[in-house]
């Protein structure tokens, strides 16, 4: 089966970009020296903070400089810099290929857990709302948009949005993001300014889950506007040229209805170009997710990710999430990559 | 046996109560309930850059954290809110002190032109253009918003330092050429090569704009200088993690938060120019070069240890420190930045800190709104990653302090104003043989035997420097949250843990760093006593000239939380080895950082607890006092069941014995909730604690004065302040940048009135030129200080 | 009655130097009962835009568009557009195009699309699809399993016969063939040929057959039709229009033909042909005429009769008008 064997390629040429991705990071993080150094600095900002108020109950410099020296061996012990980068990272990889995804050092979940795979399992229900959401916004009114303006090429409207385009290419996500919350949240006072909650919080599921998706709103909203211009355009551009091909004219010439052209003969062979279009820019939206989880106060796995890099770096957990990224990049673009398989029988490798 | 200087202070206390009941006559209590002002107080966590805004919008009303200069400068000018300033960040220049390689020069390796730097900087422009005003320039570690200015601020005026580039630049110039470097173009050139300097400059707040500055600064003085803008994880890589020889950084824009109020400070001049501490480039690192100046090292240990017998010897060791700390000018003082706190202009009863601004203990105890009973309270997070609520080893950050604060009372707090330990809910007695003697201590006073876990006499012989008594009657009169009565038990269980966590060597091998910080400071005590049902006396080695702070040293437990709980953790921690209370034992053992509002750590104590109650346990030894039993099996009962009671209702396990209690905490939400706790034998109600604004000290007297050589003369000058107030004089000369006389000025008549004389021997010393006579009021009653200048008019 | 009668049937562009002339007033009729006109013409003559005007099929910036078309006797070019699409098209007129390589929808499989029409049309019942579709593909031999497979799956030539098979399936009265086999080898090209001439004979299939290979025409062919510059220049019978060739475009046309034995160099037609948007003034051709005279420089000749249904496009076969 021709179709299966395409499929168990892209698969294993996926994992392999996993692995490669993974082993990436550690390089990044440890043989640069980033990670020790960072780490090392932490600590010493940290003892440097101790040293005033251990000054307050310990009067003798030879004793307090020995109360340090303690904290500074626990610390360095407690962030596994006992061990160089090359000894202590492999083994953070190799556990998350086992899919156990190891304990944080600073950071820990809603409910005190710090074993990652809690405090991601907590954030991933919050970026998953506004990922797939955008996804799915973005792609639904892509295609419609992008479809109409193929029949209409040239006109104002299609002017008008193409311009759209380029300029929402050109928008930073955060940027769009803060400018909303001026707009919706300053200006009008109708949407939240952000966080997942309000103040004080809803008792009850249902209603705690309304104002959930309240708050989400601005921030989906932010991802589709900024996603969604160079969506519509590719897509508009590429049904147009599909619109042209001959098989259409030919379809018409066969007095088939124009719903049956556009339908079979349009769109349905423009199907597989738009879940291209789809797999390239899903890097784009995962990264700018984020960003916008950020700048909402979301606290999401991107926000995560921010904390763990931007924040003391902690490095399990920065493994960890690259993984998880990674995994989801991967999954969906296999996801992708089977319908695109379905969608078009030519790229069946014989 | 001195015991006059406590009876000094009682004096000083009743004016301070004298004064302040006037005061409190102005501000109205909302009711006379016991507990807090408010009946409900929530945090909720607001954005900073949002939160005028939400100010506005009326989602809370006060926030706890300082809003942004611009935006406090903005709400300001509207003038719809009231804003409450502290002085909580002083703002440094650190120049890299170490010599550059052969073939190369690093000009601030000599010591000249880092002092001339001091002349570079527009201390003026930042405090008012890139601070807007909120901010007050600094010439020593000091400024005028601390007590020990009076030490030290005639040595500020004499440094001379002041903004003169022209003169900076002259002095630049002559070592330079003298190091061997020469000018072309308006740029310095040593073998050949550009001298270039590098700035790193923070980029989070308006060090940004500082490091601008300088750089201007530095290029109009010949210096290729480049800025690497880097937020707070990249700087301090380079500058605290690298050695200063690989001049990775030649100026850094440092920061300094302020910590509370602090009267005749020990730590902050060690910290700013005495390198043993550790905090001067070469950060006291193996392998790096360091900076070293022994001088300052050996009066830094002596000022720290405190070896001195008297306020004066104190004060001229920290006077000859700050003298050569300017001289040396590896630390270039700029600015102290003020913090802002809005709030909602109805909001009353706030006494503001001097330090921390509204996060003082006692604002949302006296704070209510105007007609209501709740209040909402903005902060920046409510809870994060690292927000660990325990009391051994947590309570690290602000967002868990800020609310922790008001729910717990301590036995000692510092004043508001003065920064002189008080009374809170311990009352104390000292008596001290010190600085030279000693006290016995009774053999019958214990200590505890982490050993053999038991409470052990002292027997005979042993001798300690002071003794303080504490009366704990105030907390044993009244109830912890869960509505079991407040005991010596939670005291000596208290003082146990300490002990426990110090020496026994379990204990040890698993929280290593807080058994070694904890050692060298109860080393220092040599015995325990219970007096009566509510009094303890504890001997301790320690001396101050200043009785309460060494009672403030003394205090032996911070009777935070009652002692079944800290049995259970301390179960949980040592004998289950499923928690830890610090971050690094938690992560060595792999267990979690136990924190009482998390649902997980609290369930594991709640087991525990379970577990106590079950067996009828009562941890052995530590009841058990000089023949009394603290602790009876229904006593632990009632506490074991009062808990678990709590638990199920709150689902948190923080008991306490303060004005609120903890009711919810949702970490997600970002969002916690205290009432308040209305037991009726709470010692204190609305307006006990409520201490007003800090008074003003206000220096009036005439703009000018006339001096006639040979002719003695004398200004008449008004202090306005509360307390005892005092006025010192220099008679400074501009040019020479020398102090031609100082002195105290006499009070005549009003306690308002002050005099100054200025001998004839004095002004016939004077020449034509320019002259200014500096006042500098202070007050033992507030630790401000007023200046004040009035030029002088030399007449011939 | 002929099948389909052309009467002055008129497609310009619009374009921005003016419109162009694709089709200019053509006329002709298709006799029915299995009649294969040809028509023969270079590139850019126009005949490719004569299937879309008579498909009404045209492209978007149309100047002009007249004429009319009668078939069976009834007109219509005329008749709203949807009648004209579910009346006429493919079920009385069917076309199978020049490149059928890029015919076919690339995701939908050749059985589905060969009976698209038919399934819209509701003329087949899911049951029979099969069968009737096998039985097309058998008319054009085409094997069965033709039916599962998609488009790029099969050769030129099966993909051709596919277009053929396709065009047949309901049974048009009229086949228009633009260039089927241009983008063909030779061989492939014997086999589609050979499907045609057996469509014609046994099912008497009249056809419209379009190409600029003189050779093809003449093997298909009844009548002749030679186009130039969007206007018809010469027709008559196979025989007429082949053998004794009245206009000078059509003798130069066929004297550029190779011989395969002889010693001449093949003869080609000078110069190029016109730009449509700008034809020449007066007779069309006259620029590249090796005979041409002063009148033919002024003005467009019609098409005169020269023998008993052979017409030519030339003032040398008829009187010009007086002159003054």
């Amino acid at each position: 089966m021709s179709l299966l064997r395409t499929l168990l390629v892209r698969g294993l040429t996926m994992l392999g970009v996993l692995l490669a991705v993974q082993i990436l990071v550690v390089v990044c993080l440890g043989a640069t020296g980033y990670s020790d150094r960072m780490l090392q600095a932490v600590i010493s900002e940290q003892l440097r903070g101790m040293r005033s108020s251990l000054a307050q109950t310990i009067r003798d410099p030879a004793r307090l400089e020995e109360a340090l020296e303690a904290h500074r061996e626990e610390l360095e012990s407690s962030y596994g810099l006992d061990r160089p980068w090359f000894a202590r990272m492999p083994g953070m990889v190799a556990r998350v290929f086992k899919l156990d995804l190891g304990e944080a050092h600073t950071l820990r979940s809603s409910d005190g857990s710090n074993r990652v795979a809690d405090i991601v399992l907590e954030r991933i229900p919050a970026t998953m709302l506004l990922l797939t959401s955008a996804m799915v916004i973005t792609a639904g009114i892509g295609i419609l948009i992008g479809v109409k303006l193929a029949t209409h090429p040239g006109s104002p409207l299609d002017r008008v949005v193409s311009g759209f385009s380029a300029v929402s290419f050109a928008l930073p996500t955060w940027w769009v993001g803060i400018l909303l919350i001026l707009i919706f949240s300053f200006r009008l006072g109708i949407l939240p300014t952000g966080g997942m909650y309000s103040v004080p919080p809803p008792d009850g599921g249902f209603a705690r889950f309304m104002d959930l998706l309240y708050h989400a709103l601005l921030p989906i909203f932010t991802l589709v506007l900024a996603s969604l211009g160079p969506y519509v355009y590719v897509i508009r551009t590429m049904t147009l040229n599909i619109a042209q091909a001959e098989h259409v004219t030919i379809a018409r010439a066969k007095g088939l209805s124009e719903r049956t052209v556009s339908g079979r003969h349009i769109l349905r062979v423009a199907a597989p170009p738009i879940v291209t279009s789809l797999i390239l820019g899903l890097a784009g939206t995962l990264g700018g997710s984020i960003l916008v989880e950020t700048v909402f106060n979301w606290r999401g796995m991107g926000r995560l990710y921010y904390e763990a890099i931007a924040g003391t770096p902690d490095e399990m957990v920065i493994v960890a999430l690259t993984f998880i990224y990674t995994l989801i990049y991967i999954l969906a673009r296999m996801v992708l990559e089977v319908l695109y398989v379905i969608l078009d029988p030519r790229v069946r490798y014989g | 046996m001195k015991i006059t200087q406590s009876q000094t202070f009682r004096g000083i206390s009743i004016i301070i109560l004298l004064f302040l009941t006037v005061f409190a006559f102005s501000y109205q209590p909302p009711h006379n309930k016991p507990g807090p002002a408010s009946d409900k107080i929530m945090f909720h966590a607001f954005d900073v850059d949002r939160a005028p805004l939400d100010l506005e919008a009326g989602n809370m009303d006060l926030y706890m954290y300082s809003l942004k200069t611009e935006a406090a400068e903005q709400l300001k000018r509207r003038g719809t809110f009231s804003l409450y300033q502290a002085p909580a960040s002083t703002i440094s220049l650190l120049l890299n002190p170490a010599p550059a390689p052969q073939g190369q020069l690093n000009p601030f390796s000599i010591k000249e032109i880092r002092h001339a730097m001091q002349y570079l900087v527009n201390r003026d422009f930042i405090a008012r253009d890139i601070y807007r005003g909120m901010a007050v320039p600094m010439i020593s570690h000091i400024s005028p918003q601390d007590f020990d200015y009076l030490t030290i601020y005639d040595i500020e005026r004499t440094s001379g330092i002041t903004y003169d580039p022209e003169y900076g630049r002259q002095i630049i110039a002559k070592e330079m050429r003298r190091a061997g470097a020469g000018m072309a173009d308006g740029k310095w050139y040593y073998r050949g090569m550009p001298v270039r300097v590098k700035i790193i400059g923070r980029v989070e707040d308006e060090r940004r704009n500082i490091a601008d500055l300088i750089r201007a600064e530095l290029e109009k003085a010949g210096f290729d200088a480049s800025i690497s803008y880097r937020p707070f994880a990249a700087a301090i890589i380079s500058v605290y993690s690298s050695d200063p020889k690989t001049f990775e950084w030649h100026i850094y824009t440092e920061g300094w938060g302020r910590s509370a109020v602090q009267r005749y400070d020990f730590a902050t001049v060690n910290q700013m120019y005495a390198p043993w501490l550790g905090n001067m480039p070469g950060w006291q690192e193996v392998g790096f070069w360091q900076y070293s100046h022994p001088e300052l090292d050996r009066l830094g240990k002596q000022l720290f240890r405190g070896e001195f017998g008297s306020l004066e010897e104190r004060n001229s060791l920290y006077r000859r420190m700050t003298q050569l700390g300017l001289d040396e000018s590896v630390r270039i003082w700029l600015v102290t930045a003020v913090n802002t706190f809005p709030a909602k202009k109805n909001l009353k009863g706030i006494t503001p800190d001097l330090v921390s601004g509204l996060r003082s203990p006692w604002s949302l105890r006296e704070a209510s709104l105007q007609g209501k009973s709740d209040l909402t309270v903005g902060h920046l997070w409510v809870w994060t990653e690292r927000t660990t609520w325990n009391p051994v080893g947590g309570f690290g950050d602000v967002y868990s302090a800020d609310i922790w604060r008001y729910l717990h009372d301590p036995p000692l707090w510092n004043h508001p104003f003065t920064g002189i330990p008080q009374p809170m809910r311990a009352g104390f007695e000292v008596e001290t043989a010190g600085p030279g003697g000693k006290l016995s201590v009774p053999p019958d006073a214990v200590l505890w035997d982490a050993e053999n876990n038991r409470w052990t006499g002292v027997g005979g012989g042993v001798r300690a420097v002071s003794k303080v008594t504490f009366d704990y009657s105030r907390y044993f009169r009244s109830k912890w949250h869960h509505d079991q009565p407040i005991t010596m038990a939670d005291i000596f269980y208290s003082i146990a843990q300490s002990f426990e966590l110090a020496y026994d060597r379990d204990k040890n091998r698993i929280e290593v760093a807080l058994g070694v910080t904890a050692r060298p400071y109860l080393e220092t005590f040599k015995g325990f006593c219970p007096v009566g049902e509510s009094k303890v006396e504890v001997y301790v080695d320690y001396w101050h000239f200043e009785e309460n702070h060494i009672a403030s040293y003394a205090s032996p437990a911070g009777l935070s939380m009652p002692w079944e709980i800290l049995a259970a953790m301390d179960d949980l921690v040592f004998h289950q080895r499923r928690a830890a209370y610090s971050d690094t034992a938690a992560s060595r053992f792999n267990v979690t950082w136990i924190s009482l509002v998390m649902d997980r750590d609290a369930r594991l104590v709640e087991r525990t607890l379970r577990d106590f109650e079950r067996r009828s346990y009562i941890p052995e030894g530590y009841f058990n006092v000089g023949g009394r039993e603290l602790v009876n099996k229904k006593d632990a009962e009632a506490r074991y069941q009062a808990a678990l009671e709590w638990f199920r209702d709150k689902r948190h396990l923080v008991i306490s014995n303060g004005p609120f209690y903890l009711s919810k905490y949702d970490p997600p939400a970002q969002y916690a909730e205290l009432n308040a706790f209305r037991d009726s034998a709470y010692p204190f109600k609305p307006g006990d604690w409520y201490f007003g604004y800090p008074p003003e000290i206000e220096i009036s007297s005439a703009n000018q004065i006339r001096l006639v050589p040979g002719e003695s003369a004398g200004l008449k000058v008004q202090v306005q302040g509360p307390g005892k107030t005092g006025l010192q004089y220099l008679l400074f000369d501009t040019a020479a940048r020398t102090v031609i006389a100082r002195g105290e000025a006499e009070q005549r008549g009003e306690p308002t009135e002050f005099y100054l004389s200025i001998d004839s021997s004095i002004t016939s010393k004077l020449f034509p030129g320019l002259y200014e006579l500096h006042l500098i009021a202070y007050s033992d009653a507030i630790a401000k200080t007023a200046l004040r200048t009035v030029d002088v008019d030399v007449l011939f | 009655m002929a099948l389909l009668e052309v009467r002055e049937l008129v497609l310009h562009y619009a374009s921005e130097r003016g419109p162009v002339k694709a089709v200019d007033s053509v006329s002709f009729e298709v006799r029915g009962e299995g009649e294969a006109l040809g028509i023969i013409g270079e590139t850019g003559s126009g005949k490719s835009s004569l299937v879309r005007a008579l498909m009404r099929i045209p492209p978007g910036n149309i100047d002009t568009y007249s004429g009319e078309v009668i078939l069976k006797g009834k007109e219509i070019i005329h008749i709203p557009e949807e009648e004209f699409r579910r009346e006429i098209r493919w079920k009385q007129i069917a076309v199978v195009f020049q490149g059928a390589m890029n015919g076919f929808n690339p995701v939908i499989r050749m059985g589905d699309q060969i009976l698209e029409r038919m399934v819209e049309e509701r003329a087949i019942i899911p049951e029979k699809r099969r069968e009737v579709a096998v039985e097309l593909l058998k008319k054009v031999g085409l094997s069965e399993d033709t039916f599962f497979r998609y488009p790029h799956e099969l050769s030129g030539g099966m993909k051709q016969r596919a277009a053929i098979a396709m065009a047949l399936s309901l049974n048009p009265s009229l086949l228009i063939l633009d260039e089927p086999t241009s983008a063909l080898d030779v061989s492939i090209q014997a086999q589609i040929m050979n499907v045609l001439k057996q469509l014609k004979w046994d099912m008497g299939l009249s056809m419209l057959f379009i190409t600029h290979d003189i050779a093809l025409a003449s093997d298909l062919c009844d009548r002749i039709v030679v186009m130039y510059s969007g206007q018809l220049r010469e027709y008559g019978s196979a025989e007429q229009v082949l053998l004794d060739p009245q206009d000078p475009y059509t003798r130069e046309l066929l004297s550029s033909i190779p011989r395969l034995h002889g010693k001449a160099s093949p003869h080609f037609v000078t110069g190029a042909p016109p730009d449509p948007a700008e034809p020449p003034q007066g007779c069309r051709f006259h620029p590249r005429c090796p005979e041409k005279y002063e009148i033919c420089t002024r003005k467009d000749p019609p098409l005169f009769a020269t023998d008993d249904g052979h017409y030519a496009r030339c003032w040398l076969k008829g009187k010009p008008p007086e002159k003054g």
